[in-house]
């Protein structure tokens, strides 16, 4: 209102004669009866209620993890003991495995000296040790091993914990095998090997 | 053995017990396929072709064989079991049979996806590897390639 530059009265009669057009326009509105903002309110409720149901709806279609007995004894849910006998299942049973070049050729080195980052592999040659517990298909979909013309040769099955175990002592022995010595550098841990473990 | 370009079209694998690895050879798999077949002339359904052989003991848990075919890459991969005592009991030029056969198997499993066929020539695929399996010596050829 600055821009009238009007005395305080002036200025207040100035500002009724720029409300009243406004104040004609709607002449029912106020802010305690806008009809428009109860619809607002009206729709956020039931969308919230309606969340609200459906929630609880889900909630109720969940299976307990316990069913009771005849005799009142509480005993895990079939869907749970099935869950947990697969999980306990993949524990058990594991493989340790390796990863070896199928031809001779070019293999990508994650800790070769070199800036080429890669190294020659004779054909049955380690590239990498790893252990899974899942099918492999899963552990490289796509037959995506992180490098080409490679054989995933299984060497020992346990449970996770014996593989994991076979595994490190494997990495950590790789400098030892004759085809880590016979090169010109000494690799600590297998070219597909990133870390210790 | 000459070098393979990493981005081709055929991949060879295995999953093989150690106690069979070095009895089988995919080497000549491998380069064979790689020269002999070009899948652009069978249609543009199938870009690339990974396929693993599985010899696995009987007792096995956690490999087992899978296929899938993605039609938005337009890549098929598919793994099938050789029975782990007919690998044990056979001798290098039957062993070799059962490769070729499993083989030809995986390339059959690729009529199970509808989308592929509509786009892509399989059975010409199969009959072109048959006649590179049919050429005599042509494990031998490739292993000394």
């Amino acid at each position: 209102m600055k821009h009238y530059q009007l005395d305080t009265d002036t200025e207040t009669q100035a500002e009724q004669k720029l409300d009243s057009p406004k104040k004609l326009e709607h002449p029912f509105q106020s802010p305690q009866s806008d009809p428009q903002k109860a619809w607002y309110f009206f729709g956020l409720l039931m969308v919230v209620s309606f969340g609200v149901w459906m929630i609880s709806q889900m909630s109720g279609e969940k299976k307990s993890p316990i069913v009771f007995e005849k005799n009142g004894e509480a005993m895990l849910a079939p869907h749970r003991q099935e869950k947990l006998n697969k999980e306990l299942e993949e524990i058990e049973n594991a493989i340790q495995y390796s990863l070896r070049a199928s031809i001779d050729g070019y293999f990508p080195c994650h800790t070769c000296p070199d800036s080429t980052r890669t190294i020659y592999l004779y054909k049955g040659q380690v590239w990498r040790y790893g252990s899974t517990r899942k099918e492999e298909n899963e552990r490289y979909p796509g037959g995506n091993y992180g490098a080409s013309n490679i054989v995933f040769v299984p060497e020992f099955r346990g449970t996770i914990a014996e593989c994991l175990r076979m595994e490190k002592i494997k990495i950590y022995n790789y400098p030892l095998l004759p085809e880590a010595r016979a090169r010109e550098f000494l690799l600590a841990i297998p070219p597909g090997n990133k870390i210790d473990n | 053995m000459k070098n393979l370009p990493d981005e081709r079209q055929i991949y060879i694998s295995g999953r093989l017990w150690y106690e069979i690895y070095p009895k089988m050879d995919i080497a000549p798999f491998i380069f064979a396929l790689h020269e002999g077949i070009d899948l652009g002339k069978y249609g543009a359904g199938l870009k690339k072709f990974y396929f693993t052989f599985l010899v696995m003991p009987p007792d096995d848990k956690v490999l087992a064989p899978y296929q899938h075919y993605s039609t938005k890459k337009q890549e098929a991969d598919i793994s099938v079991r050789i029975p782990y005592e007919q690998v044990v009991n056979a001798t290098e030029p039957a062993l070799i049979v059962l490769m070729e056969q499993a083989y030809l198997q995986g390339i059959e499993q690729l009529k199970s996806y509808a989308a592929l066929m509509r786009s892509f020539d399989v059975e010409g695929l199969k009959r072109d590897v048959e006649k590179i399996f049919k050429t005599e010596g042509w494990y031998e050829l490739a292993a000394a390639a």
